[in-house]
């Protein structure tokens, strides 16, 4: 039996509003080469300074990531020639802001701590177009901003783990608000090392690059996997390598081989003094980092008595579990919330291509709906009605049902009224539900709820129906 | 003094303050300095800035009629070795490669000087991106010394040095990677300061050898010297290697007696003779005069310059990549792969000297040398350490800037080792970052100039001047003037 070890290294853009070592914005929709200036652009005789905020940022990913920050951690130059990197150098961390960090994911067989081994600043290079054969253009607006690089130990052991650990620590990243994480817009890339071994001795791996969604990931590492298990059943070898993920063909495909392997001749960066961390920046920011998604996660669960599933769609984003918990505090029913929130708010959301921040419906409006549904003067289908209509107008819930007259019809009176008529009209069904034909039913109650606009109350509806067709 | 005198001998003071008197103008100052650089026959500028400089000495004669407060440089011309970046203008490095680059900001130093209402004349020579000991590896041609036109005017800043000695100007800034400043001043018999590391914004200063190199001027005397450095030192936040530090203020004079050590070194054959000779002449005036003098034994100087090319070509194999050919600078004419690009455009772009060093420092920093690094910084650690003990007992260290006076032009520049030794008790304060002066000790025999190397303890550039100024005050070294500027 083969076993996998997987780590996954991590570049996730920081949010701040300027680059890493110099002024530039920090803007990814300007044209480009329009935020740029000498120090990014590496123009003789430039130095870099660090960006204050980008550290503090990093401290905070730091420490919500349970990693040890070193008080002095230490830059260092990645030497090598590629036209996307202006200075020959990338400048990176030899020591870095913080090691041993954990996240913790959940798995079948419960809950698992994925190790961090390090987790370092540097910055990103230009972005390369090439246009056709012969012309190839370079954007440097990307030059220079600044990422946390975060690297696992080899804990990892299949696919699953792999993107249930990268979508925790995307969360966690939003959550703590220190950047977008988004893998489409490149804000969070990740490059998973693979091998397969049969004993507790570790394979030779291979790197995987060029995985521009977690699906992607998710392919990629169970091809890899596949293909390695099947050259060594084969007799064959593994050979250390880069390889890069063909999104079209979806399969890996070699990159370069060891023997091409770059000597990144790494020194300390001369040009910045040693970063020097001090407690307060750390007590600072530990202020600053709200309930994680694992805690979060874990105190949903057994608070509200709800589902795993559930909870992870919940967690996922931080503002939804937060409109969740709010509408529960103004009265609204756990199932009932969870329900619109899950289905209802988040269909609204999908078919719009809406964010969530346009969302017009407040936890109150949640909690009033409910109130209605609870005093029977609505039932659930107008309830989810009005979710829609509301959406993003945020009309109150009891001005709505005013205006449109949804009151509830529990006037048993008017409801025998109805349902008589129904039965007029529809001769033949009656005649062949009173021959034993029980489908039936549900037609009969379609019909008299159509007829009131769908504002009867079903229960009435159904018991008074029974009654009448039974005395026939 | 006449006019005449003032320009060619005057300290910064009193040139300033004949400017701010009226009895004499600036842009009559200016047009001195510019027909001097005009005339001259040793190559020490790259370019001249005339009508820029004339411009700004209007805008500073009509700044002193409207009452305007003139700085502590006022009116005073200076030139700027051409690896220093000013707005506007050309920062070759002496190099094909950066030929027609002009600099699109300026450096720190520059804005301070310029603040202070000094006047920029132009561009000096140097050796290709600073790395040279003779001003020979410049690819516009080597500079002539002045005391000597068959002789080099050493290196790398020599085109400021020269510039100084010839009386092209007042003052000049250099940069000091090994010596740069230190020997070229020396060989031109002229004062040159290389600062404590940390104490000059090297933010403008193309970059050989980021941890050691500083930015530093080179001047008439000590006293000249010691007015720039308060002027150009100091934190700077585009440079995170600058120290805050309290502003420097300029030093009184003094009648305190120094504890004084000279290097064992003084007595090694290597010596020329009339380089050792004038050392021990001023030792002996300075015993006279009662100051405490002790030979001590510094083990050093064999070690530095092989430690010191170690550490400075590694990193300069990693500042001198972002010559690439793509977004500034020399590109090749055609090329047929991104590989090719490189290759011809850096191949064709660096001359020799630069080429060698890139190699070299490339090689070191390859993972399977990482020995080499680490052990060359251990010994630049005992260096520094083994100073910090002297300054524990003495004031100032004595050394010769260099082994020999000035050597004749095409002597060894085919020799890169022999070159490379004339850095020997220079580079010990760039691997230390220790503060080190040359000033001018006389003439050998055969009228050429010899230099001492006086070094203090880091940051203690107030004690390092106070010395230099006290031995200018009771020798006329400084004074010397090549036959042609007399
Ligand atoms: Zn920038």
């Amino acid at each position: 039996m083969y076993k996998a070890t997987i780590g996954i290294e991590v570049h996730s853009q920081i949010k701040t509003r300027s680059k890493m070592f110099c002024g530039c914005k920090v803007e990814f929709l300007s044209a480009p080469n329009t935020n740029i200036c000498s120090i990014c652009m590496g123009e003789p005789g430039v130095l870099p300074y660090t960006n204050e905020k980008a550290i503090l940022l990093a401290i905070r990913a730091a420490l919500a990531l349970n990693a040890q920050i070193n008080k002095k951690s230490v830059f260092a130059r990645k030497n090598y020639y590629y036209p996307d990197l202006t200075k020959g150098y990338q400048i990176t961390q030899s020591v870095p802001l913080a090691e041993n960090g954990y996240v913790v994911i959940n798995t079948e067989n419960g809950e698992k701590k994925i190790t961090i081994h390090r987790i370092h600043i540097e910055e990103d290079t230009g972005k390369l177009f090439h246009t056709n054969d012969k012309v190839s253009m370079i954007d440097f607006n990307r030059s220079g901003v600044p990422l946390l690089e975060i690297v696992t130990d080899p804990v990892i052991e299949n696919e699953k783990e792999a993107i249930s650990y990268l979508k925790r620590l995307r969360q966690i990243i939003r959550y703590i608000d220190i950047s977008g994480a988004d893998m489409e817009k490149g804000q969070f890339r990740c490059e998973p090392n693979i091998s397969v071994s049969k004993d507790n001795r570790r394979g030779i791996k291979t790197e995987v690059k060029n995985l521009n969604s977690l699906k992607a990931v998710e392919k990629a590492i169970k091809y890899e996997i596949e293909r390695q298990i099947t050259i060594l059943e084969k007799g064959g070898k593994i050979i250390q390598q880069t390889m890069l993920w063909d999104e079209k063909e979806q399969v890996t495909k070699t990159m370069r081989s060891k023997e091409g392997i770059a000597e990144y001749r790494y020194f300390k960066e001369p040009d910045l003094i040693p970063l020097i961390i001090t407690n307060e920046m750390i007590n600072e920011q530990k202020e600053l980092i709200p309930e994680l998604p694992q805690s979060k996660f874990n105190r949903l669960v057994k608070e509200y008595n709800i589902g795993i599933n559930e909870a992870e769609i919940l967690i996922d984003n931080p503002r939804l579990s937060n409109y969740f918990e709010k509408s529960i505090e103004k009265g609204c029913g756990i199932k009932e919330s969870l329900g619109w929130i899950t289905t209802d708010i988040m269909g609204i959301l999908n078919k719009s291509e809406k964010k969530f921040s346009y969302l017009k419906i407040t936890p109150q409006h949640l909690a009033d709906l409910y109130k209605y549904i609870e005093n029977k003067i609505i039932n659930m289908n107008i309830a989810k009605n009005i979710l829609h209509e509301i959406a993003f107008t945020g009309e109150p819930v009891d001005k709505y049902i005013k205006s449109k007259n949804l009151i509830q019809i529990t006037d048993t009176k008017s409801i025998e009224k109805i349902i008589d008529e129904i039965l007029e009209e529809n001769p033949t069904e009656v005649k062949r539900y009173l021959k034993g034909n029980n489908k039936l039913f549900g037609f009969f109650v379609g019909q008299a709820m159509k007829k009131m606009g769908g504002k009867a109350n079903p229960t009435i509806v159904n018991k008074l129906l029974k009654d009448i067709l039974n005395r026939r | 003094m006449n006019n005449s005198e003032l320009i060619a001998k005057g300290s910064i003071k009193e040139i300033r303050e004949a400017v701010i008197n009226g009895k004499l103008h600036t842009v009559e100052l200016v047009n001195c300095f510019i027909q001097r650089i005009k005339n001259n026959r040793i190559n020490s500028f790259i370019s001249l800035y005339e009508d820029n400089a004339l411009k700004r000495a209007e805008e500073l004669d009509k700044k002193l009629k409207n009452r305007g407060k003139p700085g502590k440089l006022f009116g005073i011309p200076y030139a700027v070795k051409d690896n220093i970046a000013v707005k506007g203008y050309e920062v070759t490095c002496a190099s094909k490669m950066l030929k027609n680059y002009k600099a699109t900001y300026n450096a720190t130093v520059i804005n301070r000087l310029n603040d202070e209402d000094a006047i920029f004349l132009g561009k000096t020579n140097l050796d290709e991106f600073a790395m040279g000991s003779s001003t020979e590896t410049s690819y516009f041609g080597t500079t002539l010394n002045p005391w000597d036109n068959s002789r080099v005017p050493g290196g790398s800043s020599g085109g400021s040095a020269a510039a100084i000695a010839s009386g092209e100007s007042v003052f000049a800034l250099g940069s000091d990677t090994g010596g740069s400043i230190r020997q070229p001043a020396a060989f031109c018999g002229v004062t040159g300061l290389k600062a404590t590391y940390g104490c000059v914004s090297r933010f403008g200063l193309v970059a050989f050898a980021s941890s050691l190199d500083q930015v530093g001027p080179i001047g008439r005397s000590a006293e000249d010297l010691e007015l720039i450095f308060s002027i150009i030192s100091g934190f700077d936040k585009k440079d995170t290697t600058t120290k805050r530090i309290e502003n420097y203020k300029v030093s009184g004079p003094t009648k305190r007696k120094f504890n004084i050590a000279y290097t064992n070194d003084i007595f090694s054959e290597e010596i020329s003779p009339d380089i050792k000779g004038n050392i021990l002449s001023i030792l002996n005036l300075l015993k006279e005069e009662g100051h405490n003098i002790s030979e001590v034994a510094f083990n050093f100087s064999k070690h530095s310059v092989p430690v010191y090319q170690i550490l400075s070509c590694s990193e300069a194999s990693s500042n001198l990549a972002r010559y690439d050919g793509i977004r500034y600078g020399y590109q090749t004419k055609s090329y047929k792969s991104l590989l090719e690009l490189y290759n011809r455009s850096r191949g064709e772009g660096f001359g020799e000297e630069v080429k060698r060093r890139i190699l070299f420092g490339t090689y070191i920093l390859m993972a399977k040398n990482n020995a080499l690094y680490t052990s060359s910084f251990k010994v630049s650690r005992l260096i520094r350490e083994n100073l910090e003990n002297i300054f524990t007992e003495y004031d100032v260290f004595i050394t010769p800037t260099t082994f020999n006076p000035p050597f004749k032009i095409g002597e060894i520049i085919d020799d890169p080792i022999r070159m490379h030794h004339s850095d020997a008790f220079t580079s010990i304060c760039n691997l230390s970052g220790n503060p080190g002066i040359s000033i001018p000790l006389g003439l050998t025999g055969n009228n050429l100039p010899i230099g001492m190397q006086i070094i203090a303890k880091r940051f203690d550039e107030n004690n390092l001047f106070q010395f230099a100024k006290y031995i200018q005050s009771i020798t006329d070294y400084h004074k010397c003037l090549p036959e042609e500027v007399k």
